[in-house]
């Protein structure tokens, strides 16, 4: 599990932008299992969670509806559903810790749990590489730990997780390479907890100390 | 009525534009794109003059208009740096100029009647128009009911459709199209400044007591052609404009439901303490 660190502004989602194909690049490459991502057709092998909190869009929808279109990498069209497709939405919900609320409209649901149905969405396709923009932004404690264990799981089974992130939370544990950016630059890149403290100014001085461990899981407080 | 072969003509139109239109009108609704198809219709208009300056089945003339239209403010909307908003304003006073002025060089003793078409009128359908409506409705259900998942994934969050490698722009053409086909087929029986009514007005209704997006295009599906049918038979009697009528009744249904849910709602609140984990 990759966690793509930096404080805002410093190029973290224009990074995924281009990975995900969402911008253009200006220069450099980017490549996707070895191919190069204008190349690129395998998108089922990655999924995406957006930063943004919930679905938008007026009409209702279930849990089921919008993790379902997480498929679509997958089936053709002028194809119904097969079994397998359900089942694998199913699946995707389950390990969201959401199988209770398969059938439940999307706006009943709390922030976190809307959160929660996007990332079944992203695995819906059962993934190699999940991507998720800035995933507990806005999601109470309770529900950071949940998504932190859903997320365990998911690198447990063997999928690559890059987690962007501007403070790292109870998914920090988990995280086993660290990327920092700032204005732009890499400016670290090594296995985690050699990670700089991001809201130390003069982190870069003390880059190579071994950093105060942080409480990770104690702490309290906004945000991760 | 059923005796009138006009009228049969009409009941059947009005069966089709009642199961097209919110089947199409789902997906704009939830891409906050209502008016378009009222600036397609406004195209059309464009279209409908062409071909009776030019002696055409304006059917067919307007099915070109709206068609160039659709792609033309999709491709501004994506591509140029005018905003949706703006390129939507451009197409319906363009449609509606270009209707008048090219409506006014008609040759001279050609009996020029826009009102049937701007709000629809029962008499109106030939039988030729009917067959073109019945292949054009069943164009869009099949575009609509074969492509539902696509049409869903990137009307619902186009950012992470165009991340899960779906081809957004194709698919958000093929809308495009096949609403500016829907605006065509209830050109004779809504007219073309009220179509977008019946594309907006069942949704609306139907997701105030629906839960998935299935059930509120099922339920959208029923309301639209209820409306539709009503809409034509009251116009039979009362002698009122089809296209009126239909939308009126459309309304009708969604101040009713709107107060029901509004009165169940408020019964809900004042209910005892034991209600309120529900």
């Amino acid at each position: 599990m990759v966690g793509l660190l930096g404080p805002n502004g410093s190029g973290k989602s224009t990074i995924i932008r281009g990975l995900l194909g969402l911008a253009a690049l200006q220069r450099g490459s980017i490549e996707l299992f070895g191919v190069e991502r204008r190349m690129f057709e395998a998108w089922h092998r990655v999924g995406y969670v957006p930063q943004r909190q919930s679905v938008a869009g007026g009409i209702p929808s279930t849990v089921r509806e919008v993790v379902s279109s997480g498929l679509l990498t997958r089936v053709r069209p002028f194809r119904w559903a097969g079994a397998a497709d359900r089942e694998a939405v199913v699946r995707a919900i389950e390990s969201v810790g959401l199988g209770d609320h398969v059938r439940a409209p999307m706006a009943t649901l709390s922030g976190g749990q809307q959160r929660r149905v996007l990332i079944a969405r992203a695995m819906a396709s059962s993934p190699d590489l999940l991507v998720l923009d800035e995933p507990t932004a806005g999601v109470d404690r309770r529900n950071q730990v949940a998504l932190a264990a859903s997320l365990a799981d998911l690198a447990g089974q063997g999928t690559t997780i890059v987690l962007i992130t501007h403070e790292l939370g109870p998914a920090e544990l988990l995280v086993t390479r660290t990327v920092v950016l700032r204005a732009g630059k890499v400016v670290h890149d090594g296995p985690a907890g050699d990670a700089p403290d991001e809201h130390d100014d003069d982190w870069h001085h003390h880059h190579g100390d071994p950093p105060p461990r942080r409480s990770g899981l104690g702490l309290e407080g906004i945000g991760w | 009525m059923l005796q009138y072969a006009f009228m049969r003509r009409a009941l059947l139109a009005a069966l089709l534009v009642g199961m097209t239109a919110p089947s199409v009108g789902v997906y704009l609704v939830q891409r906050r794109l209502s008016l378009i198809g009222d600036g397609l219709g406004h195209v059309a208009l464009t279209g409908v003059a062409v071909g009776l300056v030019t002696s055409t089945t304006p059917v067919l003339t307007a099915l070109l208009a709206a068609v160039i239209g659709a792609v033309a403010v999709e491709l501004i909307r994506v591509r140029g740096r005018t905003s949706g908003d703006t390129a939507l304003a451009v197409l319906f006073y363009g449609g509606i100029a270009g209707g008048v002025v090219i409506v006014s060089q008609a040759p001279p003793g050609t009996t020029v009647n826009l009102d049937a078409y701007l709000f629809g009128a029962i008499t109106t359908t030939t039988a030729g128009d009917l067959r073109v409506f019945a292949a054009l409705s069943l164009a869009v259900l099949a575009v609509t009911l074969g492509l539902g998942r696509y049409l869903f994934a990137v009307s619902n969050d186009e950012e992470h459709a165009l991340a899960s490698g779906l081809p957004v722009l194709r698919l958000n053409l093929v809308l495009a199209v096949v609403t500016s086909v829907t605006v065509v087929v209830s050109m004779r029986v809504v007219g073309l400044l009220l179509i977008s009514a019946l594309m907006v007005i069942p949704i609306a209704t139907a997701q105030l007591v629906t839960h998935s997006f299935r059930a509120t295009v099922v339920m959208a599906t029923v309301l639209g052609t209820v409306a539709s049918v009503v809409g034509v038979g009251t116009s039979f009697y009362a002698d009122t404009p089809s296209g009126g009528t239909i939308v009126l009744i459309a309304i009708a249904a969604f101040v009713v439901t709107t107060t029901a849910v509004a009165a169940r709602d408020g019964l809900r609140r004042s209910a005892p303490p034991a209600d309120a984990s529900g």
